[in-house]
């Protein structure tokens, strides 16, 4: 029995303890969906998710598939060598929506199996920057002008005087071509951004009159830190994880124009770069636009989400 | 700038050198952990032991890696770049080349992304929340998830293949059959650079703008800015003349980022439009192994952005009255 | 041939121009990648099969204009996707400068781009003497009606002078005239000069005489640190050389242009044996300049042709856009053959590879068709020999009255599938190494198909398996999904006797090559589905050569060589033992990459034989005999050779020389000599 009562007693404080949570959270979603961008991003958000989980659901074939073969391993006549890149077709001589690419792959299929290799890149990217570069950022800006602000300070220098994409190259040039390694180079190089401009946002922050006061009534670095700064801040590491993400993807597509991508990954970047790889690129929109498109949309997507976020958990603007 | 003590500024290029430094030791630390030389591609099969040796003192391959490391430092100090194994001329002649168009290019890319940015930034912050505000901000991160590459690739598609109006290849028309004159070369230099500008700018000004916004939006409610509405000034007036000044502080600290990300833009760019800088020539020596290329371009660059780095602290302390850095006062 | 020029410039699209002087006498070999390449290389036409025949067969089209008809004047404008390196004729290692600066400089001798005879340019008639001595040599007089195009005339002394200091100064680029020429002086009888040789050389005439570039002595005695030295900087017109062509601009980033002296002042075209020449025209350049525009991207330069900004551009054209050239009024294409061809390298030092048998399995596995006709759309050649179609005058098949490229005998390696289907014939393969099978050069049938015996009468190394082969329980996890038994060698599991558990198969990044790596990709499947465990490496070009040719530290790779020898001269750097790994005492770059002659077979003696044969004709039957040895033996696995389309704005321009080997470049000065405006 009294163990009971006990548990029973423990549900109610985890209650209690969580009802207003839940209720900000109702309230936070409610302020959310007046935000029109914000919805937009997140369907388009929610659709590339359902491809990456489930792309067989929405592609008509398996990245595997073939023009005019389908999953044989049957030969080519000349003309239908001939004819790739194919231009959409609905049936005749096959089904392939969005037309299909050089090696007679389907683009839309193509481009629902890639959907996952963004989302990945996009998270785990942002992610990474974020939890590196916000509470670097918000201690640099804190410490002001002190050693722990220039040691900071210094390493931001160093690592800004690099040029990104280039030092990319080498860093991938000497670790190998893989996703992991396009991640870990983006991350290493996209925490700056988050840290230098939270970091001028504290900077800013700390001189207000209500720090002082703070101060004044002797409340701890820490307490100042995450009470007073960082709140004021997160809208801003808010977007800036949004802002990662797309960058990191962005970024992908950039490397991949380059040359540098996981070749045996299904990726948009790869696809575009294939367009200009087979010397496609004004000669087939229906291969050039789609990937194009798609890594805009999910880039934008993010971007709405973080600055509707924005909104939502600052709601003194407007 | 009576804020800034001379002691301050010399300070801040002590630092700067160093950092300098630190990007060299840096630079040449990774690039040697590529794998491979550029020696492979020099050699032949009958030379001899003493031939190779020979080869391999004249790029200076045979020295221990610390004395590679020393010579390097100290070269550079005296502006001694060296030769390019796989050009075969003075690195500086093909620096010296290359790195003006690269700041036409990037310099003009950069003035519009930074004048258009934060003055579409202002009035959007400015009207924040209404209709246009939502609308355009919502264009604007469109424009800015776009890969610039592909852009550029609409654009030649449009403006160059469809309609003709504008070039895609070059600075400047190469055998042309007119004259040099100011004019013609003006011209002739717009019909080259827009399309590559525009693809930058494109993508670029998005980035200032996403900072001045919140930013004007932060100031709309300062006191001085109901003040300054108190007396009774033009909307106009305060929103250019009062807010928008101070709003532009975080517009000068994002510079920086924006700078490398317009860097970024420019050696994708630079590749689609043939525009030969220095963004082209840093990807294809890292890829060759032509060292010396790549240090010297890595660290014309750097140069570039560690200068500009102490431009914009200076601005911002500037701009700021609030910030004081030591012995200011 | 043999003077023209070398290496370099490695990355995406222009692999094919790393080209590298070979010290091995006789020519500059390129190092290049995969010459059937996409975008550079590799063709198109409509009706594939009948067309391979058609070009080889082709003979060069007779052209017997009278040059006083031929109208002078007129701007080519060439595009290249790659810089020039350099203006300093010494210094330039890319072909980028060389298409330029070939144009300015003139050699002793030419080789005649249709019959392959030497013939006679700055020196008129030569004569071997001493042929047995160690050091023969060769006395020949030189032209006296030469003038540099600086105004100064060119003498005797200017010769001696060239030599010499490129001899002195061992001048990286020019290896071939100081590996080969001892030295060369005034000669005291009737001749004007005497060469020395170094050793005896069979192709002397090309080699030796054909060497060295003729150098102003009033220009480069003042130059002591030629490294250094910049032709641009010193004078307007930049380099100074006896050739048609003036340098008049050199921005190497984007451009530079060759301005074409008055024809009245280069008597070098107008010689007789031009003008008894059935293909070739005396009297040129007619044309005024030539233009080159440097491009950042292939893509660009491809369009810029299609919307004819520029007249020609380095290379082929990009395979996919042939048939929409060849159906624009006024866009051509100038037909040729490949300098060189695309392979496969297997590193014949390494267990089980140094096996003849288990190289000839992996060959059968490669998807010939799909690779020349599905995804080359029949514009590459289907490899054989380790010698380009284009000059065929050792190919074993020639010499042994066989049908170029098409004797069953150069088929004895083609894809083995089922019923000429695509997919391979995993038991006759397996059954081939089961029973220790070998295609030794006898007749038989061999995993299912026929073999009509060598042509030559050349024998494999071996003439059974060296290990014993069988096929049991898989163990590599590279083979799930395409086989449940693994290929075992002397009982182990072939994963355990390999390093990293597979056959590694360096190649270059898809992204540069898409069609290729597909072709790959093809070529490993089968591979596992006989048993075989592959891993696909994507590696970048420098990295690669880097790992090929100086560390020898690979498994398979595939590469491509250009430019490489007329006469066959090119086996020895690439299977001679002298020229592996093994032969040096310090690491340096060796060009026999697989090992070929140290470990898995050797063909030595058969190349050292017909290397050091003065008489051409036993030299090319013993040259041949070489080829189709190392054919069987399978050090290298010739994928392909390239057909060559070089693009031409035929509705400005006429008149180019064809079928001849690689116009664009190694005969492009002979092509700047012919073109002209259209009538």
């Amino acid at each position: 029995m009294s163990t009971q009562s006990e548990s029973r007693f423990e549900l109610d404080t985890i209650r209690e303890r969580w009802e207003p949570r839940i209720e900000r959270f109702k309230r936070g979603w409610a302020r959310y969906t007046t935000h029109k961008m914000g919805v937009i991003g997140l369907v388009i958000l929610v659709i590339y998710i359902l491809w990456a989980l489930f792309p067989s659901v929405f592609a008509p074939h398996e990245p595997a598939w073939k023009a005019y073969v389908g999953y044989e391993n049957t030969r080519w006549t000349a003309e239908q060598s001939a004819s790739l890149p194919h231009p959409p077709a609905f049936g005749d001589p096959f089904f392939a929506p969005l037309g299909t690419n050089a090696n007679g792959n389907g683009i839309y299929t193509l481009l629902v199996y890639s959907a996952k290799d963004a989302l990945y890149i996009g998270f785990a990217a942002g992610l990474l920057s974020s939890l590196v570069g916000v509470p670097l950022g918000l201690i640099s800006g804190y410490y002001g002008d002190t050693w722990i602000d220039e040691t900071i300070q210094r390493i931001v220098d160093v690592m800004y005087g690099l040029p990104f994409l280039p030092f990319l190259v080498v860093l991938v040039a000497i670790r190998g071509v893989n996703t992991t390694n396009i991640i870990l180079g983006i991350a290493i190089t996209s925490w700056l951004n988050n840290c230098i401009l939270i970091r001028g946002e504290t900077l800013s922050l700390k001189e207000r009159a209500y720090i002082e006061s703070a101060k004044v009534a002797g409340a701890s670095d820490t307490r100042i830190v995450f009470r007073h700064i960082m709140p004021n801040v997160l809208p801003l590491a808010f977007v800036f994880l949004a802002q990662d993400a797309a960058i990191a993807i962005i970024t992908q597509a950039s490397l991949a124009y380059l040359g540098l991508a996981d070749f045996t990954a299904n990726s948009w970047g790869i696809m575009i770069e294939n367009v200009k790889a087979h010397g496609y690129i004004y000669e087939a929109p229906w291969w050039l636009i789609p990937p194009g498109l798609a890594i805009t949309s999910i880039a934008a997507a993010f971007y709405f989400i973080g600055f509707s976020m924005e909104d939502v958990t600052n709601p003194q603007k407007e | 700038m009576t804020r800034i003590s001379a002691r301050y500024l010399g300070k801040r290029v002590v630092v700067s050198y160093i950092t300098l430094l630190v990007i060299m030791t840096l630079l040449f630390a990774l690039l040697r952990s590529m794998p491979g030389t550029f020696l492979a591609s020099m050699i032949t099969p009958e030379m001899t032991p003493e031939q190779i040796a020979r080869l391999e003192e004249v790029w200076g391959l045979n020295e221990p890696l610390w004395v590679q490391y020393v010579d390097f430092m100290v070269n550079y100090q005296t502006g001694e770049f060296g030769m390019s194994p796989t050009r075969r001329v003075p690195v500086w002649d093909v620096i010296v080349r290359r790195l003006p168009r690269t700041l036409i290019l990037f310099g003009a890319g950069f003035i519009v992304a930074y004048i258009v940015g934060p003055l579409v930034g202002m009035y959007l912050g400015w009207w924040r929340g209404s209709r246009k505000d939502k609308s355009i901000f919502a264009s604007s991160l469109v424009m800015y998830s776009m890969p610039s590459f592909w852009v550029a690739w609409l654009f030649i598609w449009l403006f160059n293949y469809e309609l003709g109006w504008l070039k895609s290849t070059y600075m400047f028309t190469k055998f042309p059959e007119f004259e040099w004159t100011i004019v013609t070369t003006l011209t002739d230099v717009l019909h080259h650079i827009t399309l590559p500008l525009l693809s930058i700018s494109f993508v670029g000004w998005v980035g200032a703008m996403l900072v001045m916004r919140p930013s004007m939006n932060n100031v709309t409610e300062e006191d001085y800015v109901f003040l300054a509405q108190a007396k009774g000034l033009s909307e106009r007036t305060v929103m250019i003349k009062h807010a928008a000044r101070n709003a532009l502080i975080p517009v000068a600290t994002q510079a920086i980022v924006g700078l490398a990300f317009l860097i970024d833009g420019s050696i994708l760019i630079e590749q689609v439009f043939s525009w030969p800088g220095i963004g082209e020539l840093i990807v294809s020596s890292v890829l060759e192994k032509d060292y010396p290329i790549a240090q010297a371009s890595f660290f014309m660059l750097a140069v570039i952005i560690i200068v500009m780095r102490l431009l914009t602290d200076v601005v911002y302390t500037y701009l700021d009255p609030r910030i004081k850095f030591g012995g200011g006062q | 041939m043999p003077h023209r020029r070398n290496r370099s410039n490695g990355t995406d699209g222009s692999r094919r121009n790393f080209l590298k002087a070979s010290g091995a006498g006789a020519v500059a070999l390129s190092l290049a990648g995969c010459s059937g390449g996409e975008s550079e290389q590799g063709t198109t036409e409509e009706s594939g099969d009948t067309e391979a025949t058609e070009t080889t067969e082709e003979t060069v089209a007779e052209n017997t204009s009278d040059s006083d008809e031929i109208p002078q004047g007129g701007t080519l404008v060439y595009g290249m996707s790659s810089n020039p390196d350099t203006s300093n004729y010494l210094m330039a290692g890319s072909v980028y400068s060389a298409v330029a600066l070939d144009l300015v400089y003139d050699y002793g001798v030419e080789i005649d781009p249709v019959t392959y005879d030497i013939r006679p340019w700055a020196f008129t008639d030569w004569e071997l003497q001493n042929e047995d001595a160690d050091q023969p040599e060769v006395v020949f007089n030189v032209r006296d009606d030469l003038t540099w195009n600086d105004g100064e005339d060119f003498t005797i002394e200017d010769v001696i002078f060239s030599h010499d200091y490129i001899i002195e100064n061992q001048v990286g680029e020019f290896s071939t005239v100081w590996n080969n020429i001892e030295s060369v002086e005034e000669d005291d009888g009737d001749w004007d000069c005497r060469m020395t040789l170094t050793q005896q050389i069979g192709t002397w005439d090309s080699s030796a005489l054909g060497a060295c570039p003729m150098l102003p002595e009033h220009i480069w005695s003042d130059v002591d640190d030629f490294e250094n030295y910049d032709p641009m900087e010193e004078r307007e017109n930049g380099p100074v050389g006896t050739g048609p062509g003036i340098l008049t601009q050199f921005d190497p980033d984007t451009s530079m242009q060759i301005q074409f002296r008055d024809p009245e002042e280069y008597p070098l075209t107008d010689q007789d044996w031009i003008d008894e020449h059935d293909n070739l025209v005396a009297g040129g350049p007619f044309l005024d300049q030539v233009n080159f525009q440097v491009y950042g991207e292939e893509a660009a330069m491809t369009q810029a042709f299609m919307r004819g900004e520029i007249d020609t551009h380095y290379g082929t054209l990009d395979t996919d856009k042939i048939p929409e050239a060849q159906d624009t009024d006024g866009l051509g294409l100038v037909k040729g053959y490949d300098s060189g061809f695309s392979y496969m390298g297997i590193n014949c030092r390494r267990e089980p590879l140094d096996d003849v048998a288990l190289r000839q399995v992996v060959s059968f596995c490669f998807d010939d068709y799909y690779w020349t006709q599905e995804l080359q759309q029949d514009y590459v050649y289907e490899g054989d020999f380790a010698q380009s179609p284009g000059y065929s005058g050792v190919r074993p098949e020639t010499v042994f009255d066989g049908e170029l490229l098409e004797d069953p005998a150069t088929q004895a390696f083609t894809f083995r599938g089922i019923d000429e289907s695509a997919d391979p014939d995993v038991e006759a393969m397996r059954e081939f190494l089961e029973n220790g099978e070998v295609i030794d050069g006898s007749e038989g049938t061999y995993a299912g198909q026929e073999y009509p015996g060598s042509l030559s009468g050349a024998e494999a190394s071996q003439s059974e398996a060296k290990y014993d082969y069988t096929f049991e329980e898989a163990q590599s996890s590279e083979l799930e999904d395409y086989s449940e038994e693994e290929l075992y060698v002397d009982g182990e599991p072939i994963s355990e006797v390999m390093n990293d558990g597979a056959i590694t198969i360096l190649m270059d990044p898809p992204s540069d090559y898409p069609k290729q790596s597909q072709a790959f990709e093809r070529w490993s499947e089968n591979m596992k589905k006989v048993g075989i465990p592959v891993k696909l490496e994507p590696t970048e070009f420098n990295t690669m050569s880097d790992m090929v040719y100086y560390d020898a530290e690979f498994d398979v790779y595939e590469m491509g060589w250009g430019g490489t020898g007329v006469f066959g001269t090119s086996v020895r750097s690439f299977f001679h033992s002298d020229f592996a790994k093994e032969a040096y005492e310090e690491e340096t770059y060796a060009y026999n990459s697989t090992g070929y002659g140290v470990a898995g077979g050797s063909s030595d003696e058969l190349i050292m034989d017909a290397y050091t044969e003065m008489d051409p004709e036993a030299r090319n039957e013993k040259f041949a005999t070489a080829l189709e040895k190392v054919y069987l033996d399978m050090p290298y696995m010739v994928r392909d050779y390239a057909k060559m389309r070089w693009p031409m704005n035929t509705a400005d321009f006429t008149g180019a020389v064809e079928p001849i080997v690689d116009p664009a470049y190694a005969n492009w000065h002979w092509q700047a000599y012919h073109l002209h405006q259209t009538e």
